[in-house]
């Protein structure tokens, strides 16, 4: 009898053992994240896998960095979405994809001082009991927890006294930028991966159910929502007084953001439109990439589809205009590259800029002289690129380093 | 190579069933692990051919072992001799394994890369959607909401795992075939292992991924089960129709003690 148990328990051993190791080494190689950047008055915020960093953005000398609890952990954090900052009360505000939280950081006056948590939404650590905290929870015996249920990809937008941000769980989220308090929620039927766009008293919000919602800034109630060919997972943008975006659908709309209006379609796409379109507002200009690598530059007002480029390549990251309007810089996906796009023909200019050994899944950020682009799945790297010749400034951290 | 011939088709087999289904995850993972397992039914109802006709010949084999204990040339002769008076080819059982198992691989792969939780498992999916089969490219996210569970996500209940643990459990107990009070306690002992050990893998594997992967293992082991009773005559250790040789029963192998 208890040979045959010795047996029984040796088997499961050596099975769960080759599981979890195989288990480990999938998740130790692929840092699942796509981080963004922001410049703002010549720093450098970046969110990235498990940490919040600060750089000088001319130099790319480490400021600080951050990160929620004792050590880094990314399997319990992992950063998506681009931070965000409220001026008024200099907070970073960042959220965390597996940690299900929006993290509220105190900016400093001095330059190198890590930053103070201001607040945590959910206030409280919720320790729920691994396996009967959901079962007990379904049952009805314990409370519904607090805060986002989902995880957190898209970036949240700071409006006033607010900060909207939605989440896998469906719910769009404002939360009071002094105290981190719910004011309002509102419920979609699927995933919200966009980060929301706010104008006035209103919010936008992209649905992975296909729809575009209109909110209450004040009291998150609905004003209008417009139903999509296919799921909405980038932000809209304002071009010519309109909202325009694009779909799963493989289509790009221009709706009126009083009404939700459908005051135009673009039928002729070819693959879904993830990247959050680039506007120049100047030449009433608005360029949307798709993921199979198709770029459409769209007249505002005419409609007119001025040029259209394809290249080798996914775009899923926003890409960025050179101050001048005359170029478009768009970050490759698959091949990690940056490209440089001519506004007038749409033919890439040919630059120094170097092929990434990763992918390029980030949004794009620049602070008027340089580019910042955060490869993945290589060594965690932020590279800062000259903007006229796209030769690299300083990468971080750094090749000497490595 | 493997995504291309493969995943790629269930992929897309999965989208269209769950576009034609009235845009049901479940019931298109249903669906498409029942047409799966159809397909592969001549080579498991073969496979467990095999498996019975070797069965029946155990106290033959025996019996050589017994004979030619000391000189393993002439016995690999005469059971291969064996082995082809009765019909069976020595790889029978192996080869439709190997065909099942790199598909079923395959519809597991294609049902997480259908579900795609993540943003990267999205994008991922964009790239293996046939753009030639209209609409399909618009359903993506697929509804992952299913009673209680979210599909791309692991059960909160853990109710999936268990019906996984109980239906694996029960298959395994029919397809594996009674042994013999004859029959080597070391084989015995590994097939009672087996018997709990896998279930309970399964079980395990269920905690870690995806609900919609446990909705696959229980469907199959649905049908599975299902398929031994309409084709039992074709299985290892259920009543023989026609045999001279009966099999040993489940409670007399139970109850076998090895011979001293």
């Amino acid at each position: 009898m208890f040979r045959r148990w010795k047996v029984h328990v040796s088997v499961v051993l050596f099975i769960l053992l080759v599981a979890s190791l195989s288990g480990c080494a999938g998740g130790g190689v692929r840092h699942e994240s796509w981080p963004g950047s922001l410049v703002v008055e010549g720093t450098l915020y970046v969110a990235n896998v498990d940490r919040v960093q600060a750089f000088v953005s001319e130099s790319g000398g480490l400021l600080w960095e951050w990160y929620p609890g004792e050590t880094p952990n990314a399997a319990a954090t992992g950063f998506y979405a681009t931070p965000v900052l409220d001026p008024e009360r200099n907070l970073l505000v960042v959220t965390s994809l597996k940690g299900q939280k929006v993290y509220a950081l105190q900016l400093g006056t001095t330059p190198g001082v890590v930053p103070g948590v201001a607040w945590i939404y959910p206030a409280n650590e919720q320790n729920e009991i691994p396996v009967l905290g959901p079962i007990l929870r379904a049952l009805g015996l314990s409370g519904d927890r607090e805060g986002a249920k989902g995880q957190y990809v898209g970036s949240g937008a700071v409006a006033g006294d607010r900060f909207i941000v939605g989440n896998g769980d469906g719910v769009v989220y404002a939360l009071e930028l002094a105290t981190g308090k719910l004011a309002w929620s509102f419920q979609t039927q699927e995933r919200v991966w966009a980060k929301p766009l706010v104008i006035e008293d209103m919010v936008y919000v992209a649905s992975l159910d296909r729809t575009l919602y209109a909110l209450s800034l004040d009291d998150g109630s609905l004003r209008w929502s417009f139903d999509a060919v296919g799921a909405l997972a980038s932000s809209p943008v304002v071009a010519g007084n309109s909202l325009w975006f694009g779909d799963f659908g493989d289509r790009i709309y221009q709706v009126d953001p009083t009404t939700g209006d459908l005051l135009w379609t673009f039928e002729q796409g070819v693959d879904w439109f993830w990247s959050t379109p680039v506007v120049d507002a100047e030449s009433g200009r608005v360029y949307f990439a798709d993921v199979s690598g198709h770029v459409y530059a769209i007249h505002v007002e005419t409609h007119a589809l001025i040029w259209e480029q394809t290249l080798e390549d996914v775009f899923r990251g926003a890409g960025v205009l050179s101050p001048d309007g005359e170029t478009l810089f768009l970050p490759g996906h698959d091949t990690g590259m940056v490209y440089s796009l001519n506004t007038d023909t749409g033919d890439t200019i040919p630059r120094e800029t170097p092929q990434n050994p990763g992918n390029l899944p980030g949004d794009l950020s620049s602070d008027g002289e340089r580019l910042f682009a955060m490869p993945i799945l290589t060594q965690d790297r932020v590279q800062a690129y000259d903007l006229e010749y796209g030769k690299l400034v300083w990468s971080y951290p750094s090749e000497e380093a490595e | 190579m493997w995504d291309l011939l493969i995943v790629d088709p269930l992929t897309n087999l999965l989208l269209f069933l769950y576009q034609v289904l009235g845009n049901q995850t479940m019931i298109a993972v249903a669906v498409l692990t029942l047409l799966v397992r159809l397909a592969i039914t001549p080579l498991t109802l073969n496979q467990q051919k095999t498996a019975r006709k070797q069965q029946e010949l155990q106290p033959k084999i025996q019996a050589l072992q017994e004979k030619y204990k000391n000189d393993r040339d002439r016995l690999g002769q005469e059971q291969l001799k064996l082995y082809q008076e009765a019909g069976i080819s020595p790889l029978g059982g192996c080869l439709p394994l190997l065909i099942q198992l790199p598909l079923m691989f395959a519809l597991y792969g294609a049902i997480i890369r259908a579900l795609a939780s993540t943003p990267l498992q999205l994008l991922d999916l964009a790239s293996h959607i046939y753009r030639w089969i209209p609409g399909l490219s618009t359903l993506a996210p697929l509804q992952s909401k299913f009673l209680w569970m979210d599909l791309a996500l692991r059960d909160p209940l853990f109710i999936m795992p268990i019906l996984v643990v109980a239906t694996s459990w029960f298959q395994q107990k029919l397809l594996t075939p009674a042994t013999s009070a004859s029959a080597d306690p070391q084989a015995q002992q590994m097939t009672q292992s087996m018997q709990i050990t896998m279930p309970l893998i399964m079980g395990f594997f269920s905690m870690q991924y995806a609900a919609g992967l446990s909705v696959y293992f229980v469907i199959s082991n649905l049908i599975g089960i299902l398929q031994y009773y309409l084709f039992r005559q074709h299985y290892a250790g259920a009543p023989a129709a026609n045999s001279d040789e009966k099999p040993a029963t489940r409670a007399n192998a139970a109850k076998g003690k090895p011979k001293s």
